[in-house]
């Protein structure tokens, strides 16, 4: 996964270039969610993009899909899967991309689903969304799919969605998403509605889906811990910018990005109990719509120095492997 | 200083779920729950959705009536106390309640919102009600030019700060505080959750904490209960609960945070 | 079924209440139906009188509802003082008329504004949906006794519609298909002025019910899995704001009598509307109680009909009566 290396160019099967999205905001004045995004991601990885509220990371999800909402501008970039330009598509291709190329798995279970209509007409109706099929044929690849997220009885199929818990919803939801066989997931903070054992049970659900199905997957989430678990290469984004890419196991090693090993610091762990102070990240995360010169995350370093507020860090620098931080005075 | 604060004896709350078609159904959200917090303390209570600790929380800082049991605070049994007498009770303690449904009222600005419980008290004039808010804030972390911002310009730690200032304005002695963390950022709960030992420290604030996040409740509870289907089926200091969990369902929970919280420290990516 | 069973005796509890709530109204009014006759110096007193101990006018209010009720569940509802008969017999036909014209024009509405509302809601800010809302509020704002007026003049200038009545005089031994054609021409103007009266409302309903499932995120996250705009709006979106339509309809059934009131009069449709008026500045009491009362237990029927669409529909309110 590495921005500047054209020599992969014929391996990515995933590649965004540039990519700026601003929201207009209710002032008049806009809000630069996305900032000059690089990224290439490999067919076959899990890659994590970890970000907490206003880092972007969901807007890059939405782009992807393009299912940004109508406030949204794609000021410049393009995002290119396999041989076409997503950005440049028109609404009837991405209608048969969505679902059966690129699928959005979203966080909050309940609502993404109709109250009113039987869960496996839901997941029904995405089959046939995408093929010719007969009611009858896509009714058993419906309950064949409902079957592998663990809700294979008759009663689940016919069920609607109040007569099931946030997990079982989330479960349909994955089945929904997964039902086409796209080649890319996109999970947009999946579990986060969800309390910790249901959520370790739908991310071994979906560790061992991806696994069969060799489906690449991007994994967008806040916490470092879940993203840490499930994938191979890791993106840190920070209002707006990639501050930190690599290998997941290296970056939680040995993070360069301040605020990366910030962030990993703050989460408790065992080794935290007794009433001490957690190490944080004073502050609190830039206002999107001001961009001033300089690093993003510069009043709330610890390891700043002059060059950081005077200009932003460059793009990516080249480090060894393939790690980037955007850093004028990173770790190591 | 090891005085009891708040005792809890046998405590039962059972719901009538009364349908139309005059079908009722029982639920049994709390079955005999007995606790204590020490003055100064914090008790964390773990548990899932429906496992009774917002029920728990809700009765004790009486919101809701318990079906039966008795609540002791600093010696005096709520349970048993008319509107009237118990009055005086309910300004010792506030309930802390999830930012984002805070009930703050979205028309007030941000010293108002703090500023309620002492309107609704009818304590002191309309410039000491606000003085009295800003120095809350202060307390908090809030700067001062949030006072006069309204909630929906506000962050998600922001609210929680503020939620957390509205209870401290009446100069309580227990705070209840029902998922403090959820739906906040990472490093937004560590903030959070030092802002709170800080508070303790200063004012030897008497804490119980509900919580399912079993990490957090590690990093800052003197004694762990785990609930479960409206009983507590485990407690103990934090170290014996996340090191050496005695009961299944206690094990299963344990299992969960460490086996994903360790990975952040080892580093295997695809597990 | 338990939950029908709920509904019809409620059904029962309201209208009894209705038609002793209005016994009581209408002999608070002042006069009565032989207040004139009274005036007519060639009629005795006693005349009068014994003709009002005739019909039981000289009895208490509750021995009079009694009375009423006796009548009622012979099956007669009273006794109508101006024409002679029984109430059911003179009012059951014309409420024959008022579904029909009704029905009709309800049907018609709720189709128009369905399809105008949801072509609207899945096209928001564009030249359809705002041609379409400033249309509307210029039918709302017009009263219909304009356009009933506006039409009947059409109809006698133009001579293409009929100017009234619902049967032309011509037409009893005619062919059904002739009949039936006779029925729609005298149909077709008022359920125009019926219907350019409700559809403003309704169709207001419908697209911001429309547009509300279509901003919803079970439709995004729908979309998001490359259901196509049809598809998602005739198979997610409409099962999903039937519940708040179907309240309307059983609202705008209820609706139906005062609606249709004015319209059956300037069009001399031969339903509810003309004799209740006449009743009414004639006093025939046990006429009005009677219309009274149909128009309850439509509203009532309307109201349950619609709850057991939403019963039907809505498995979250099915879960509730398990």
């Amino acid at each position: 996964m590495f921005p500047l290396d054209l020599s992969a160019e014929h391996d990515a099967f995933l590649r965004v270039c540039g990519l700026t999205v601003q929201y207009r905001a209710e002032r008049g004045g806009a809000v630069t969610a996305l900032r000059d995004i690089n990224l290439a991601i490999r067919e076959g990885e899990i890659v994590g993009v970890l970000g907490e509220s206003g880092s972007g990371k969901s807007t890059l999800a939405l782009t992807l899909c393009r299912l940004l909402p109508a406030s949204a501008d794609v000021r410049s970039g393009s995002v290119r899967f396999r041989n076409l330009d997503l950005l440049k598509a028109s609404e009837r291709e991405m209608e048969g991309v969505r679902g059966a190329q690129i699928s959005l798995l979203g966080q909050d279970p309940t609502s993404a689903l109709n109250p009113v209509l039987r869960v496996g007409e839901q997941v029904r109706q995405v089959v046939q969304a995408h093929s010719q099929e007969s009611p009858m044929t896509s009714r058993e690849r419906a309950r064949y799919m409902l079957q592998q997220v663990g809700l294979g009885e008759a009663r689940h199929y016919d069920a609607y969605p109040h007569q099931l818990s946030g997990g079982q919803k989330q479960r349909v939801a994955i089945a929904q998403a997964l039902v086409c066989s796209p080649s890319f997931l996109v999970a947009d903070e999946p579990t986060s509605s969800l309390d910790p054992i249901t959520q370790a049970g739908i991310l071994d659900l979906l560790q061992r889906l991806v696994d069969d199905s060799k489906t690449t997957v991007m994994f967008v989430s806040h916490d470092p811990v879940l993203v840490g678990r499930l994938t191979t290469r890791i993106v840190v984004m920070y209002a707006g910018s990639i501050v930190e890419s690599g290998r997941t196991s290296e970056v939680y090693a040995s993070a360069r990005h301040p605020y990366t090993a910030g962030l990993l610091r703050s989460r408790p762990t065992l080794g935290h109990l007794g009433k001490r102070d957690l190490p944080c990240i004073p502050g609190v995360p830039p206002d999107l719509v001001r961009h001033s010169a300089g690093c993003a995350f510069e009043p709330r370093c610890e390891r700043r120095i002059a060059e950081c507020a005077r200009s932003d860090p460059p793009e990516s620098l080249n480090v060894a492997g393939d790690r980037t931080a955007r850093c004028f005075n990173e770790i190591g | 200083m090891d005085e009891t604060l708040l005792q809890v004896c046998e405590l039962t709350k059972v719901y009538a779920d009364r349908r139309p078609a005059g079908r009722t159904t029982e639920v049994r959200a709390l079955r005999e729950v007995s606790l204590a917090i020490a003055r100064g303390r914090t008790l964390a209570v773990i548990g899932e959705s429906g496992s009774g600790k917002s029920t728990l929380a809700r009765c004790i800082v009486q919101l809701e009536a318990p079906t039966s049991g008795q609540i002791c605070f600093a010696g005096t049994d709520l349970t048993r106390l008319d509107k009237r007498r118990l009055q005086p009770f309910r300004t010792r303690m506030q309930l802390v309640l999830q930012g984002s449904s805070a009930a703050i009222n979205p028309g007030f600005r941000g010293w108002e919102v703090v500023a309620e419980p002492l309107r609704i008290q009818k304590s002191g004039s309309a410039e000491e009600q606000r003085s009295t808010a800003l120095q809350c804030m202060q307390q908090v972390g809030l700067q001062a030019d949030l006072a006069e911002r309204l909630p929906h310009r506000l962050s998600g730690g922001q609210l929680q700060r503020l939620a957390i200032a509205r209870a401290l304005v009446l100069n309580p002695e227990l705070l209840v505080l029902d998922e403090p963390f959820t739906g906040l950022d990472v490093s937004i709960q560590a903030q959070i959750a030092n802002l709170l030992l800080a508070l303790q420290r200063e004012g030897s604030l008497t804490y119980l904490l509900v919580v399912h996040d079993l990490m957090m409740a590690g990093a800052l509870a003197d004694e762990i209960a785990v609930m479960q289907d409206g009983q507590i089926v485990e407690r103990g200091i934090p170290a014996g609960v996340l090191m050496t969990p005695q009961q299944e369902y206690t094990r299963s929970l344990v299992t969960v945070a460490r086996g994903v919280a360790s990975t952040g420290a080892s580093t295997t990516g695809s597990l | 079924m338990r939950y029908l069973f709920h509904r019809v005796v409620q059904a029962v509890v309201v209208l009894v209440a209705i038609s002793i709530l209005s016994f009581v109204l209408l002999h608070l009014a002042p006069g009565e139906f032989f207040s004139e006759i009274r005036l007519n110096p060639q009629i005795s007193l006693a005349s009068v009188d014994a003709l009002r101990a005739q019909y039981g006018l000289d009895r208490s209010l509750p021995a009079q509802y009694g009375l009423w009720v006796r009548s009622a569940l012979k099956g007669d509802f009273g006794y109508s003082f101006a024409y002679n008969r029984p109430v059911s017999s003179l009012i059951w036909p014309r409420v024959r008329n008022t579904l029909l014209l009704n029905t009709v024009a309800l049907t018609l509405s709720w189709l128009f504004a369905l399809l105008l509302g949801a072509w609207a809601a899945a096209r928001p800010g564009g030249w359809e949906d705002r041609l379409s809302a400033v249309g509307t509020s210029t039918l709302f704002v017009v009263p219909d006794l304009m356009f009933a007026l506006a039409f009947l003049m059409v109809a006698v200038r133009t001579r293409w519609f009929p100017a009234g009545g619902m049967m032309s005089l011509d037409m009893t031994g005619a062919t059904t298909s002739s009949q039936l054609r006779d029925l729609s021409a005298h149909l077709f103007l008022p359920v125009l002025t019926i219907g350019l009266g409700t559809f403003p409302v309704l169709y207001r309903h419908v697209r911001s019910a429309m547009a509300e499932a279509l901003a919803s995120p079970f439709v995004r996250a729908a979309r998001g899995y490359g259901l196509r705009r049809n598809q998602v709006l005739f198979r997610q979106a409409l099962p999903a704001v039937a519940n708040p339509l179907i309240s309307l309809l059983g609202i705008s059934f209820g609706l139906l009598l005062s609606t249709s009131l004015l319209v059956e009069i300037v069009f001399s449709w031969p339903g509810l509307g003309p004799i209740l008026l006449e009743s009414i500045l004639g006093r025939d009491i046990y006429v009005i109680v009677g219309i009274v009362i149909v128009s309850a237990a439509l509203a009532i029927i309307g109201n349950l009909f619609a709850d057991v669409l939403l019963y039907w529909n809505d498995p979250r309110i099915r879960a509730e009566w398990r």
